[in-house]
């Protein structure tokens, strides 16, 4: 297995009894962890045996979680948070009691106490007003987010209006709903029955808004608020037609990724290819968050399969499948599985009978050495594209996903799929430092290309894109490259120091400590490296029940929000790269954005020992 | 796996709502439906025979609208045979048929030695003809390629509509007969049948 998918091993696979296998065929994934958006190396009996395998010394470096009983007030713990907000305005409280984001630790409590008290600590007046609007500013309690997440984690309806309340508890609630619609925007069109609350509490206050002039701005924001979250209040017709942002699998356009990311929702479209046995394929056009029984039904329309036919027991079923050949049955109740692929990985459709000899799709990418853009661009302009790219996939992550990405499971699915998205493409940059430097026939192109690579790792590290920086770190580690003796060996003494002070830099021991401390360093704006993040927060919910005999555990989403926050507080700038537009800019950014990789473990093996049989 | 140049890969173009998937489907299925599903892209794929050899024919079935221009291009660049289909209800339909034409010779060049097949299909439908068939054999003269109506819906000359382009390849010998061995004989025959006329 890859260091960085140890480091995102899902809620409970950390436990060593689980099984790490696919899921073969009639069992499916069911409730397990989750498939990654990172492919899978294969399983160990297929890699090749000697010293290429990777190192079992190597093993669980990545995975330093502390132990899930480990409660989470235990003052000898590092904090997970050790690159958490400095200026956070609240004190520091006394050690023993200290959560990491340090706000006084509340009590676990029932939800409708939260409630009350969540709207007690809320100022009167309109203190709020402006804070609301920038959703950012200071002057709203921190409290708030842990509110929403609180309303997430448990599950309930957003707080409701409450009778026989003040002037003073209408502001409150209101600046709870203000930052509520804040926080979710356009998420909410997605969720209909947050939606409805929201649409219900709304009705509610414009009917009492004669009687409160106090209330005007407030109002006036939530009407503004609600308008652009694009729900209809007035009547029940759906959200007008969205403007359709097709996501293109497999598809490699040159138009559409010059173009801005923005952030994909469920209702969104995507065209994607799903294959036959014989490789024959349908393209459909379906929603992101489509089920895979909404998958395999277009495509038993297109296919005009009989209904007599789809019947009988040679229904289709879903099935991903890896370059390597790995393959699993995906399950009909499962959602948007479109952002969960690997990289190289594609759908297939086929019977229960013919899924023993389903063979993957041949590797897309000439294995013929030829110069790819990397060998001519300059090393700045491949990091600074590197840069642009993954702020562009970060900025669209909405800041919820990461919570539901890690309490997914408790909470009914959500969509995560900018996430997901971006860890896609954390493994999809590994995997091209390696294919890249695989392509090298000569050692002496080799040697040059290494050097470039560590090159943009340092200028992307200049850029405080973390993420960039991590992944061609964990790339260059990959056991098919760091084997190629001759070719480290070429590389100039200045370089392989710094390789060294990387690996140093990238080092997971004592929690990531080094990392944390550049990355605390940081003035925003910068780019985590994501994948820490999931692993705290992965570790932050698994060490503790959010729920226990009915009362919410706050200080747990304390910790979730505060994490959540220093996501914010890295975006809280914009990134401003100097990009010209030049043809030859426009052609190294098209070349970034699309990087054509191979992700099968074992031909990059293969092509390693082609390259250098004798190395190590 | 499958050797990518080993395989023939036709593409089929067209307006939407002509019977491209319709003539597909029923080539490679048998199967035929009154309904309408735009298509994006699909490729289908079936073993025929080449060059004494066996190979895999590629049939990709395009979208008629010109939501994607890009991939227009890659099929074009990637295809060596084409299938360009109108109704013969709709004149439009012909019409829409030129720029696709005129992008095939932009990017092939030399489109005389490339298999081209021009076809009016719905030919079921003559109560509501618009395109009477010498107007599409004339067209087809022009273009320098083959003509032939079909009805995808009443399973009228689709086989021989693939088996005729198939013999257009003068660079190699590609047959739908996996055998290859079907005479001269049943080939003219097949053509007359099909009131097949190659320009
Ligand atoms: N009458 C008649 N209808 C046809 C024929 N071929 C296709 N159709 C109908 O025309 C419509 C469009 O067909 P389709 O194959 O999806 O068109 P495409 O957009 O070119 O792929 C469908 O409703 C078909 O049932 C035909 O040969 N005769
Ligand atoms: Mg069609």
């Amino acid at each position: 297995m890859k260091p960085l998918e140890k480091l995102l091993k899902k809620p409970g696979s950390h436990l060593p009894a689980r099984p790490a296998a696919a899921p073969g065929p009639g069992q499916g994934s069911g409730p397990g962890p989750r498939r990654q958006s990172l492919s899978r190396s294969p399983a160990s009996p297929e890699e090749p045996a000697g010293p290429a395998g990777p190192q079992p010394g190597s093993e669980g470096r990545w995975l330093e979680l502390r132990p899930p009983e480990a409660p989470l007030r235990s003052p000898d713990e590092p904090s997970p948070g050790g690159d958490r907000d400095r200026e956070l305005p609240s004190p520091e409280p006394p050690p023993a009691a200290r959560c990491c984001c340090g706000c006084a630790p509340a009590a676990p409590a029932p939800p409708e106490r939260l409630l009350a008290a969540l709207l007690e600590r809320l100022p009167a007046g309109g203190a709020h007003g402006r804070g609301c609007g920038a959703g950012r500013g200071p002057s709203l309690p921190w409290c708030i987010l842990d509110g929403v997440t609180f309303v997430l984690a448990a599950g309930s309806p957003p707080p409701h209006w409450e009778e026989g309340a003040g002037l003073r508890r209408k502001h409150a609630v209101l600046a709870v709903l203000l930052h509520f619609l804040e926080t979710y925007k356009g998420l909410l069109q997605e969720e209909e029955s947050a939606g409805k609350v929201i649409k219900e509490l709304y009705l509610l206050i414009m009917k009492d808004t004669s009687l409160y002039h106090d209330l005007e701005d407030e109002i006036l924001k939530l009407h503004q608020l609600v308008e652009t979250v694009e729900l209809k209040v007035a009547d029940e017709t759906p959200p007008p037609n969205k403007q359709v942002k097709p996501l293109f699998r497999h598809f490699r356009r040159i138009d559409s990724c010059l173009q801005t990311r923005v952030a994909f929702r469920g209702s969104d479209e995507i065209f994607c290819r799903v294959y036959m046995p014989d490789h024959s394929y349908v393209t459909i056009r379906s929603r992101l968050s489509a089920s895979v029984q909404d998958i395999l039904a277009s495509v038993t329309e297109k296919l005009q399969y009989s209904e007599e036919q789809s019947a009988r027991e040679d229904a289709l079923i879903l099935v991903t499948m890896a370059s390597s050949g790995e393959k699993a049955v995906l399950q009909p109740s499962e959602e948007c599985v479109f952002t969960t692929l690997g990289i190289n990985s594609h759908l297939f459709a086929c019977t229960r009978d013919t899924f023993d000899s389903l063979v993957p799709l041949p590797e897309e990418i000439q294995v013929v050495p030829g110069d790819t853009e990397i060998h001519r661009a300059e090393p700045e302009e491949i990091a600074n594209h590197l840069t642009a790219f993954h702020w562009e996939l970060f900025r669209c992550i909405h800041e919820l996903e990461f919570v539901d990405y890690v309490f997914h499971g408790e909470r009914g699915r959500r969509e995560t799929a900018n996430l997901e998205l971006l860890l896609q493409r954390c493994s999809e940059v590994q995997h091209w430092v390696g294919t890249e430097l695989l392509l090298c026939e000569s050692l002496g192109k080799r040697a040059h290309l290494l050097k470039k690579l560590i090159k943009i790792a340092a200028i992307c590290k200049q850029n405080q894109d973390m993420l960039s920086f991590y992944a061609i770190v964990i790339g260059l580690n990959n056991a098919a490259i760091s084997r190629l003796r001759l070719t480290w060996e070429k590389l100039p003494g200045k370089f392989k120091n710094l390789f060294r002070k990387f690996e140093n830099l990238t080092d997971p021991c004592r929690n990531h400590k080094t990392y944390r401390e550049v990355l605390a360093k940081m003035k925003p704006p910068l780019i985590p490296f994501v994948p820490l993040i999931l692993k705290d927060l992965t570790f932050l919910h698994e060490g503790s029940k959010t729920l226990l005999d009915g009362l919410v555990n706050v200080e747990k989403l304390h910790c979730i929000a505060e994490k959540v926050r220093t996501i914010r507080k890295y975006r809280s700038r914009p990134l401003c790269l100097e990009l010209e537009a030049s043809p030859s800019q426009l052609q190294t950014k098209a070349y970034v954005r699309q990087l054509r990789v191979i992700d099968n473990q074992n031909l990059l093996f293969e092509l390693s020992y082609k390259l250098e049989p004798g190395s190590q | 796996m499958p050797e990518q140049s080993n395989d023939y890969r036709v593409v089929v173009f067209g307006a939407g709502g002509v019977g491209k998937s319709s003539l597909v489907l029923r080539f490679v299925k048998g199967t035929f439906r009154e309904s309408y599903i735009p298509t994006i892209e699909d490729t289908y794929r079936q073993v025929i025979s080449c060059d004494k050899s066996i190979c895999t024919l590629q049939i990709t079935d395009t979208t008629g609208s010109h939501q994607f221009p890009a991939m227009q291009r890659l099929s074009i660049s990637k295809g060596h045979a084409f299938i360009l289909v109108y109704s013969i209800t709709s004149r439009q339909s012909l019409e829409e048929l030129k720029p696709i034409y005129e992008q095939i010779c932009q990017i092939k060049g030399d489109v005389e030695n490339i298999p081209i097949m021009l076809v009016g299909n719905k030919n079921d439908e003559n109560q509501n003809r618009e395109v009477d068939s010498s107007e599409g054999e004339a067209m087809a003269k022009k273009w320098k390629c083959a003509f032939m109506e079909t009805s995808a819906k009443l399973n009228h000359n689709v086989k021989e509509l693939f088996q005729e382009l198939l013999n257009l390849e003068k660079r190699r010998t590609v047959s739908l007969q996996i055998d290859g061995k079907k005479s001269k004989q049943q080939k003219r025959k097949e053509k007359l049948k099909g009131k097949c006329v190659v320009m």
